[in-house]
């Protein structure tokens, strides 16, 4: 009888764990973004911005201290920038070339591996685009981000402080879109999401 | 003196021993969260199983031990929370393990017949483990509850050892740490097997 209760016992746990649930079935189940903005930042008064044409998806610091920068290929790095221009001209503002001497600078990269971005960061905006005597890209507290993050930080590049360097005024992330799977519309959908929940950032 | 204590002592061990009557239960145990609990997981919980084992001591009363488990689960659809100036935006899904593990005592309203109608009253505690999943993170959240359990119930008896058996529980764990700041409660409906 002992061994018929125990056996009871174990069956009808094992049949409990076999039918624990199981969370996420498919991939965008896992898609998160992430928005974050400087309160005391008054989107409201500026108008203008300037965005790169290319994502940075990569880099690598050999002995010498160069950087090799790896982009993202120009078909989804389009989609994407075109993606984020629509939503920032549906949301009032201008893009202008970055010589024109923008109100706002909007920056995006794109992390394959889990990564502390954030000293890199810098090199490359600095060294290989914006090369203007600014001290920028604005300062980012990033941590590790997993695989396939896009981030997006949105910063005045006028601000000056002590250090040099500026807080973002906005800043989007954008986690697990960017994967081997490689469906470019979840991350235009992703995109168009970063937007929605940032309504603070429309100026018209 | 001493001597007839002892010897009377093991007569009433030996008494007890040939008279005792135990049995088992085990149960499919199905949840209703209620307050905390049903706002985190708002619908029953098909997941759950209970067992227990108490010895009659006397032909209406009976005590003993038992111990479940409850997997409370939702998916939620997709949304944004916002929390002063960040926002985030994904589908969570949301687990709560409840495992109560407590002491009883059984009242049963007649001696053993073919139906059989019982009332206990359980204390304990009941661990909670709630683990809620956003994307590629999770937060879990736990804590040991002090709790209530009392019970109605009815076993159809097959013949004098096995009967099936029908009761509802209601789990009351009294908020207890810092984690789970409210009490987790749930109603229970048990379908089970005693021999």
């Amino acid at each position: 009888m002992r061994i018929l209760r125990f056996l009871s016992i174990v069956a009808i746990v094992s049949m409990l764990a076999g039918c624990y649930p199981k969370g996420p079935e498919y991939v965008d189940d896992l898609d998160v973004t992430f928005t974050s903005y400087d309160e005391s930042f008054n989107f409201q008064a500026l108008k203008t911005y300037a965005i790169p044409d290319k994502i940075v998806i990569g880099f690598e610091v050999d002995k010498t201290g160069d950087t090799t920068i790896e982009y993202m290929n120009a078909i989804d790095a389009n989609k994407i920038l075109s993606q984020v221009n629509f939503n920032m001209t549906d949301y009032g503002w201008t893009k202008v070339d970055v010589d024109q001497n923008p109100d706002m600078l909007m920056m995006l990269g794109g992390i394959s591996t889990t990564n502390y971005f954030y000293d890199y960061w810098y090199n490359w905006w600095y060294d290989d685009w914006y090369n203007w005597g600014w001290y920028y890209p604005p300062y980012v507290s990033l941590s590790s981000y997993t695989t396939g993050s896009l981030i997006t930080v949105f910063a005045d590049p006028n601000e000056n402080n002590p250090l040099n360097k500026v807080d973002p005024a906005w800043i989007s992330i954008n986690n697990g879109i960017l994967t081997q799977g490689n469906d470019i519309n979840r991350v235009l959908n992703a995109i168009d999401q970063s937007f929605e929940q940032s309504e603070y950032l429309k100026i018209n | 003196m001493k001597k007839y204590l002892i010897y009377s002592l093991f007569l009433l061990a030996g008494t007890i021993q040939g008279q005792v009557q135990s049995y088992t239960n085990i149960s499919y145990s199905i949840g209703f969260g209620i307050g905390d609990l049903g706002e985190y997981v708002g619908q029953p919980s098909f997941r759950g199983v209970a067992a227990e084992y108490n010895v009659m001591m006397t032909n209406n009363v009976g005590i003993g031990i038992s111990a479940g488990w409850n997997v409370f689960y939702k998916e939620e659809d997709f949304a944004t929370y916002t929390y002063e100036n960040k926002s985030i935006s994904g589908k969570q899904f949301r687990y709560s393990n409840n495992v109560p593990l407590l002491f009883k005592a059984t009242y049963f309203f007649t001696e053993k017949d073919k139906v059989q109608p019982l009332a206990s009253l359980g204390i304990g505690t009941i661990y909670t483990k709630r683990d809620t999943e956003l994307g590629l993170y999770k937060v879990t959240q736990d804590a040991w509850n002090f709790c209530l359990a009392p019970e109605i119930g009815v076993l159809y008896y097959l013949n004098p050892q096995n009967a099936f058996s029908v009761s509802i529980k209601y789990f009351n764990g009294f908020q207890s740490g810092n984690e789970l700041d409210e009490s987790q409660n749930y109603f229970s409906l048990n379908l089970g097997f005693t021999f």
